[in-house]
């Protein structure tokens, strides 16, 4: 039903050279909207990479992203790989928010102006309309009473959440998690995940979740694509990746990372 | 007044105007910093060579020469008198404008990549990212190398003294010859400079609490 | 042409005679420094408060009043005392115990980077504290800061010309001369200037290569 509609996200054999070092390896996926997919895979298989491509951190050196059916990145008949202009990258950028491993909050802003710095400044929403809608995002995120403190006041777990409000104060259709529990202690890891599984359940709301937790991983995602060496060696349905997998790299990976 | 208190008043109009110089320096030359500064991370080359060479003639050169060749070589470029003042104030300026350069460079350079992407990845765009973003960040960095950079300034305002500024300096001179009370002077002048830094170093002391409270430097990566 | 070659490459030789003393003022001017600022760094050290507490009380004095008033206070000062300089002498004493003020902060951090394992290795070894200085510490910290040092060499120079304030017939003071025997202040100014960068930019440069010699050897 959804295939006659674009998909939201496109990606079409994607290459990424770090110097002579090979990353993404002609990678192609279509993400249908409001889908949740989880990024499983081992570390420096590329999957950060490909969500820093997403978010337009970094350029591919070759193939095409579309996001919403406008083009990102686009091959030209010559077999030039080219970039949308600055106004539609901006555009585009719009729709996508992202939440990092570490964090990254601006240290020198209130929780409360973490939030409503990039509505009031790169949307020019108003200062109230602004913080009515953070207030309601930290109420979502459980730290309404931390509106006032800065991010060193606050442990791992509440700065990860308040990340995530961050990214949401944006409207993005399509949220980019990047091993968002890794840096935290494992006491706080539940937390999050908690608030992430609140996210899913907003239909409309197209997730693409990098995790190394596989019982979460399995119990969020609708699709899950396993990562290895810079190309989705194997996809599908959770139940089919974790109990059945196909491929032998698929099936050695999850018996290293279940052994642990 | 009991000496040496009795050396003061002769000293004061050339505090006064070591203090006008100093301040007039300071200004121009957080001016000259910020502009190389931010003008070495510009994205056109041209802008990047431009601070750059700024940077390196007048971190290369002496403070002294710098002072001699534009109050006595370049009116003859020109072809008009430029008044001991100005020029004094003009050229501690572009000098320590161009070591705070150096300084805004490193401390923007010094704040978390992290930090930049987490903006772009709200898209702000260059511009927003470095007004919101870096340089609030990268101020608080700047301060405590601002601070030495200003006494050096306020030391440096002696040097007007040799292109016939009658700053506090040479007025300490006059007065010597005046009175003959060489060691009184000095010392007098010496404690007088010595109080300005002390100020400079309460000041900034007092600037680096006021923007730092909540800050974590910590970001990770 | 208001600038004149002739003229410039004529005084050439006055200049560089200037650059000559400029260059030996330099030199002794820094090893005045290097030495004195060690002292002040040990001393602060030192855990008798009555040595350590002076010595920081200077330096920070030092650190905060203009060279040049300090030029004058040596060189008008002293002879009262009855220690009558040179010029020259009292310029270079006056740029030696200036810098040592700010060599000593260098030698300090160097020496607080050096574990504090090192010294109860070294008292283990029942080094009496000098012995642990200059077997174990020292050379430690030294050679880390070499770069540090070095920017201060570049630093003296840049102040060496106040010496003409003292009439020592270092660069400045001759271009000063030239300049008022000929009413051409264009080209010796200039030469100086030029001069300066050049060694500057030389320097700078054989620094850099330096600190990447010592991180390679460290590593
Ligand atoms: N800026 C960079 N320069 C060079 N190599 C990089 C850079 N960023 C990542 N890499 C390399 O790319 C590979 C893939 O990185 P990444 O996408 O972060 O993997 P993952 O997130 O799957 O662990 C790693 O080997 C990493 O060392
Ligand atoms: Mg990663």
């Amino acid at each position: 039903m959804n295939e006659s509609r674009p998909p939201i996200l496109r990606i079409r054999d994607l290459h990424k050279w770090y110097d002579d070092l090979h990353i993404l390896r002609g990678l192609s996926c279509d993400l249908r909207a409001g889908e949740k997919v989880a990024i499983i895979g081992p570390s420096g298989s590329g999957k950060s990479t490909l969500l820093r491509l997403l978010m337009t951190l970094e350029s591919p050196d070759s193939g095409e992203i579309e996001v919403d059916g406008q083009a990102m990145w686009s091959t030209t008949p010559a077999g030039r790989t080219v970039a949308a202009g600055e106004d539609v990258l901006r555009r585009i950028r719009a729709k996508l928010g992202m939440v990092f491993q570490h964090f990254h909050l601006f240290p020198h802003l209130t929780v409360l102006r973490n939030i409503t710095a990039a509505p009031q400044i790169v949307k020019g929403i108003a200062r109230d309309a602004a913080e009515r809608r953070a207030g309601e995002l930290l109420e979502m995120v459980g730290l309404a009473d931390k509106a006032n403190a800065y991010p060193a006041q606050l442990s791992g777990g509440q700065k990860q959440r308040v990340a995530i409000a961050r990214a949401l104060a944006m409207d993005p259709s399509v949220m980019l998690f990047d091993e968002v529990t890794s840096a935290l202690d494992p006491e706080l890891v539940g937390e999050v995940q908690d608030v992430l599984r609140q996210l899913a359940h907003q239909a409309a709301m197209t997730m693409l979740i990098v995790t190394h937790e596989m019982q979460f991983a399995r119990e969020i995602a609708d699709h899950v694509m396993f990562f290895d060496a810079g190309t989705i060696v194997e996809q599908g349905a959770p139940e089919q990746i974790f109990s059945a997998p196909k491929e032998d790299r698929t099936r050695e990976f999850l018996q290293r990372v279940i052994d642990r | 007044m009991p000496p040496p208190i009795d050396l003061l008043p002769s000293l004061m109009d050339g505090l006064r105007r070591t203090l006008v110089i100093a301040a007039g320096g300071s200004v121009l030359a957080i001016a000259f910093a910020l502009l190389a500064g931010l003008g070495c991370l510009s994205r056109d080359p041209i802008v990047r060579t431009v601070a750059r060479v700024y940077i390196e003639v007048f971190r290369g050169t002496s403070a002294l020469v710098q002072l001699f060749w534009f109050y006595f070589a370049l009116p003859i470029l020109l072809g008009l008198r430029l008044d001991a003042m100005l020029v004094g104030v003009l050229v501690l300026g572009l000098n320590i404008g161009a070591y705070g350069a150096e300084v805004v460079r490193s401390a923007i350079e010094s704040v978390p990549a992290g930090q930049v992407q987490a903006a772009a990845a709200l898209s702000m765009n260059r511009w927003q990212t470095m007004r919101y973003i870096v340089l609030p960040q990268a101020i608080l960095l700047m301060l405590p190398p601002f601070g030495n950079l200003l006494i050096e300034l306020l030391k440096s305002t002696a040097l007007v003294s040799m292109i016939t500024v009658t700053d506090l300096t040479r007025a300490g001179l006059f007065l010597r010859d005046d009175t003959l009370r060489t060691a009184e002077v000095f010392g007098m002048l010496l404690l007088i400079y010595f109080s300005l830094s002390l100020m400079i170093t309460a000041v900034m002391r007092g600037l680096e609490r006021w923007l730092s409270h909540g800050q974590d430097y910590g970001g990770r990566q | 042409m208001i600038w004149d070659w002739e003229f410039a490459i004529s005084i050439l030789p006055e200049i560089l005679r200037g650059l000559g003393v400029t260059l030996l003022a330099v030199f002794w001017g820094m090893t005045i420094a290097l030495s004195l600022g060690l002292v002040w760094a040990t001393a602060r050290r030192s855990t008798n408060r009555l040595v350590a507490w002076p010595v920081a009380c200077f330096v920070e004095f030092v650190r905060s009043t203009p060279l040049l008033v300090q030029i004058f206070f040596l060189f008008y000062v002293l002879p009262s005392l009855g220690l009558t300089l040179s010029p020259l002498l009292a310029g270079v004493v006056a740029l030696g115990i200036h810098y040592s003020c700010y060599t000593s902060e260098v030698y300090r951090a160097g020496i607080n980077a050096v574990p504090r394992g090192q010294w109860e290795a070294a008292r283990a070894l029942s080094f009496s504290r000098w012995e642990s200085y200059r077997y174990v510490i020292l050379p430690q910290a030294i050679p880390p800061i070499i770069p540090a040092l070095g920017n201060y060499v570049i630093a003296m120079f840049k102040d060496a010309p106040l010496l003409s304030a003292i009439t020592v017939l270092e660069i400045l003071q001759r271009a000063k001369i030239i300049g008022n025997e000929t009413f051409r202040y264009l080209e010796p100014f200039t030469v100086v200037g030029v001069i300066f960068l050049i060694l500057s930019l030389l320097s700078g440069l054989l620094l850099t290569r330096l600190e990447r010699r010592l991180k390679l050897v460290s590593a």
